[in-house]
């Protein structure tokens, strides 16, 4: 992939002040993320995949400090004024969240939802929303998107809301979408149909999707790379299929391990030990205190390799 | 999922409406009488045949008669008439009162509870100043200080109960600011005052309209209140309080003259608690169906 990225994320850390100390929650993280593809962000949780999502529109509080550079579009977003975050929240990245129970007001139809932000971004006026608001119903899917429009959030089901939230995200086409974890609300059978859609709508619409998520399967299925995060450390990244055939960090191994499998006997591999705590992070590799081949380096915290595979061990150097 | 899925029947207002009043026949009656007490207040030139402010020493603190339906005052003017035209004026002001109450008040409150920090400790401390008050006696000193006329009355009110509006508000938009639908319209590029306008507000509007109805009564009530005491609208204008105030001095021989534009004003108020009684249980998620 040589094309220039749409967003390039330099050494993004976040910090949380906890009891008087400063505590780094996502540490010094770098990617990309290329146009047309799906990236996804994987780790257990408590490891700042989701905050690191917020940080790409700058949506954290204003307690979290904030470090590094999301380079969009030629500027930084860390340091961009509000207002100017405010014209391409929504209208160029658009962000889709877990709950589609709550994410949605309840106290607007879902038409009045779908049409706002035309009207603000786009300047439409509210019936050409609405018309379009139709369109976007159709193509994420929804029947009956005349009487849809005119329902309330409540009258919708878990996977026809999260539809629609994703009929919201896509309404400015944006050119990034970021989705934290849109499925884990949603039965099994929901979960594949949403991310089938997702799929399709990336390849119709030619955007890039941000897909945050705990569950391989998942990332199996629908990443084109994929990044690994652990305790606020990025440990791997690589493309998918290098990534599940030539798993690197002993973490992304071990985790490749916990996932149970139909063939091989009834055998789970959890990993042992803890996510370290963010008040007290090991020094030198984060992982160390829970990995099977730590030795004596690991006490200096490695760097993450170049390269298109790359990998934060210092078991590692050789890859890549 | 999506093709079976049942839509349940739309039902028409009408229809709602019906069922509405059917499971809340208490709230109806107060509905269908403040509506005739509005009917009453509109129509007052209609349905007397009186000047409300023509006096007829011959005829003063007369008893009912054909003529004079609820009897005279002591300047022998018209009850009946001066109760229809002291209704209007009542209410003007209890309405007017309560809707920028609402309004202001709501504002407020959202603004407080969504900022939180300072803004929410300056307002809210400004409106536990004027809770600190008993309520008439704010009114009171306002009316006191401004003068007696119907924008200082209807501002007087206003400050006495805004900071109920206001504490009402700012505790559903606390809770609210935390959910899910609130940060989703953030990353969606909304404004803080589009986000407090278009997406909490009408979330919190339920509440604050039982509030309303409860507090249009109040209103109401203050202006009787400070019109009894001397500090309404001026004489000869009738409202109820002024009425109410004026029969008082001769409450021994002829009590009605009070009386009746004190029924009047239990009337008004008992119409629009049963409303707030109705709204709120039709409001409470728990007693929905």
């Amino acid at each position: 992939m040589s094309a220039t990225p749409l967003m390039t994320v330099e050494d993004l850390s976040i910090s949380f002040r906890i009891e008087d100390r400063w505590c780094r929650a996502v540490n010094g993280v770098s990617f990309d993320i290329m146009p047309d593809e799906t990236l996804c962000l994987v780790g257990e949780s408590g490891c700042g995949k989701s905050i690191t999502a917020m940080s790409l529109m700058r949506l954290l509080p204003g307690s979290a400090r904030l470090g590094g550079r999301i380079g969009f579009d030629g500027k930084d977003i860390l340091t961009m004024p509000e207002a100017e975050l405010q014209t391409i929240r929504g209208r160029r990245i658009a962000m889709i969240f877990q709950e589609p129970m709550t994410s949605l007001n309840p106290v607007l139809t879902v038409g009045e939802q779908i049409a706002e932000p035309l009207v603000l971004h786009k300047g439409m006026g509210w019936s050409e929303a609405k018309r379009e608001a139709r369109h976007l119903l159709d193509l994420v899917r929804i029947p009956d998107a005349d009487r849809r429009l005119r329902q309330y959030p409540h009258e919708l089901s878990g996977g026809m809301r999260q539809r629609v939230m994703i009929a919201i995200g896509l309404a400015c086409r944006p050119e990034i979408l970021i989705a934290d974890e849109p499925t884990t609300a949603l039965d099994v059978t929901i979960q594949a149909q949403v991310l089938a859609l997702l799929d399709e709508i990336r390849r119709e619409q030619g955007l890039s999707i941000v897909l945050i998520t705990h569950d391989l399967g998942v990332v199996a299925n629908v990443a084109d790379r994929v990044a690994v995060m652990y305790a606020g450390d990025l440990v791997e990244t690589a493309p998918v299929g290098e990534l599940f055939d030539k798993p690197s960090h002993p973490y992304t191994q071990a985790l490749l391990r916990t996932v149970p499998r139909a063939d091989a006997a009834f055998d789970l591999h959890p990993i042992e030990g803890q996510v370290p705590s963010i008040q007290s992070m090991p020094e030198g590799c984060r992982f160390a205190p829970r990995c099977v081949e730590a030795h004596a380096a690991c006490s200096n915290p490695p760097r993450l390799s170049s390269g298109p595979h790359a990998v934060r061990c210092w078991a590692r150097r050789d890859v890549a | 999922m999506t093709a079976t899925d049942t839509i349940p029947p739309q039902r028409s207002l009408a229809q709602r409406l019906l069922r509405l009043a059917r499971r809340n026949k208490l709230s109806t009656v107060g509905l269908v009488l403040f509506g005739l007490i509005v009917f009453a207040a509109v129509a007052a030139p209609l349905l007397s045949s009186h000047d409300p402010l023509a006096q007829n020493i011959l005829h003063r603190l007369e008893d009912r008669s054909a003529d004079y339906l609820l009897g005279t005052d002591v300047y022998g003017r018209d009850t009946w008439a001066r109760i229809l035209y002291g209704l209007r004026v009542s209410l003007m002001i209890g309405l007017t009162s309560t809707a920028l109450a609402m309004i202001i008040g709501s504002a407020l409150g959202i603004l407080a509870g969504y900022r939180g920090g300072w803004v929410d400790s300056v307002i809210m401390r400004i409106m536990d100043m004027l809770l600190a008050f008993p309520t008439l006696i704010t009114g009171l000193f306002i009316v006191a200080v401004l003068g007696a006329n119907f924008w200082n009355i209807v501002l007087a009110i206003t400050v006495t109960i805004l900071p109920k509006f206001a504490r009402v508000a700012r505790a559903p938009t606390i809770a609210l600011k935390e959910r899910e639908f609130v940060e989703a319209a953030r990353a969606l590029g909304y404004s803080d005052l589009r986000i407090m306008a278009v997406h909490i507000a009408p979330n919190v509007l339920g509440e604050v309209i039982v509030l309303a109805s409860l507090w249009a009564a109040y209103a109401i009530r203050i202006e009787a209140y400070l019109s009894f005491i001397g500090l309404g609208i001026a004489p000869p204008t009738p409202t109820l309080g002024t009425m109410i105030r004026e029969g008082f001095e001769h409450i021994l021989d002829s009590p009605f003259v009070s009386i009746y534009p004190g029924f009047a004003v239990l009337l008004v108020v008992l119409s629009l608690n049963l409303i707030g009684d109705g709204l709120r249980d039709a409001i409470d998620p728990k007693l929905r169906d």
